[in-house]
């Protein structure tokens, strides 16, 4: 088959996947950042998460997880998403099933603990007013791993490495100041 | 619009929906949803994957089937690399696997990280894979440290399954 043409349809589809995209990855900067507004941006106004920790408005979940981190301990911690099965259900509307690895390194009564969390984000997104956001998130856990911290900032070479931060004084400020 | 640019944006929205083959792919797998096949391979495609060479139409009984032999699966795909020459397309694309397996009566459980090589073909407006081979670039095996009940995990009451009761069919 020679050239086959693009229609207006595959190109916005295309644009609208890369928004989708966008939303997810300022989801995760948000909650590594503790950034409760920038967290709040990758939700609608009204939309709900089911988080298992929080079931309820999401722009309160926003409000909520930094106390919920500090309440457990979280000294790091990083959210990824890497890869996003979107799926369109309407002209406005997706289905995205998004897989989630995070890294977090707690302060326990038994000393630092080092979690590796295996899940799932399953989102129910809409366009409103021309933005792709979260209407509805439910967070499903698959598997996760538990371990006495074996993390060293001081040896090798790790100490010169910079060192992550979750909250507005890590290094990505001074390089991005409005990832919105 | 060129067609130098029209070719170009062909290609982006092409290498798109092959992405959302090997996603699909990982939703196949880790539920087990044999539904999902034949929106993924071809019929005449065919597998190398060491655990299982053959035919994909042989992929419920000999994948599927290997898969089953363990407690669960989680696989997450980073790096996709896709070159497409018109209908036809090559890819190399970075999987981490955590695999959940009881031997000698421990559960045990294996990171593994590695690629899948493929060969894509657009028949009939539908991009699918002819060809998947996996290489192994590493692994790690320790003894599982699952915790479902305590602190934090107790309260994340949504768990992945497999089969339709998992709740992204609920989406």
């Amino acid at each position: 088959m020679t050239a086959m043409s693009v229609s207006q349809e595959e190109i916005d589809r295309f644009k609208d996947r890369q928004a989708i995209y966008d939303c997810l990855m300022r989801y995760c900067r948000g909650v590594d950042r503790l950034d409760a507004e920038l967290l709040k941006t990758a939700y609608h106004e009204g939309a709900t998460d089911d988080h298992g920790i929080f079931n309820g408005d999401a722009w309160e979940f926003a409000e909520f997880i930094g106390p919920f981190d500090a309440s457990i301990g979280v000294r790091q911690q990083t959210h990824r998403v890497d890869h996003a099965l979107i799926e369109f259900t309407g002209p406005d509307s997706a289905v995205v099933e998004s897989y989630n690895l995070t890294f977090i390194d707690a302060e326990t009564e038994d000393g630092m603990a080092a979690a590796m969390v295996g899940g799932r984000y399953l989102d129910r997104f809409e366009r409103r007013n021309g933005a792709w956001k979260i209407a509805h998130r439910l967070y499903v856990m698959d598997w996760n791993r538990n371990e006495p911290s074996t993390v060293d900032w001081e040896g090798s070479f790790f100490k010169d490495l910079a060192r992550g931060r979750i909250d507005d004084q890590d290094e990505s400020f001074a390089y991005v100041s409005r990832l919105r | 619009m060129s067609a130098a640019s029209d070719r170009e944006l062909r290609q982006a929205i092409d290498k798109q929906a092959i992405r959302d083959v090997c996603m699909l792919y990982c939703r196949a797998v880790d539920r087990i949803d044999a539904d999902l096949l034949p929106r993924i391979f071809h019929d005449d495609a065919t597998i190398a994957f060491g655990t299982y060479n053959g035919p994909a139409s042989g992929f419920v009984d000999n994948t599927f089937a290997h898969l089953r032999t363990m407690e669960r699966t989680f696989h997450c795909l980073g790096n996709q690399l896709i070159t497409v020459d018109g209908d036809r397309a090559a890819g190399e694309i970075y999987v981490f696997a955590y695999l959940s397996s009881r031997e000698t009566g421990e559960l045990v459980d294996t990171l593994l990280v590695g690629r899948y090589l493929d060969r894509y073909e657009r028949r009939d407006g539908a991009w699918k894979i002819s060809h998947r081979a996996f290489v192994m670039d590493w692994n790690q095996n320790q003894p599982n440290s699952s915790e479902w009940e305590e602190g934090m995990y107790g309260e994340l009451r949504a768990r992945g399954c497999r089969g339709k009761d998992d709740p992204v069919y609920g989406l």
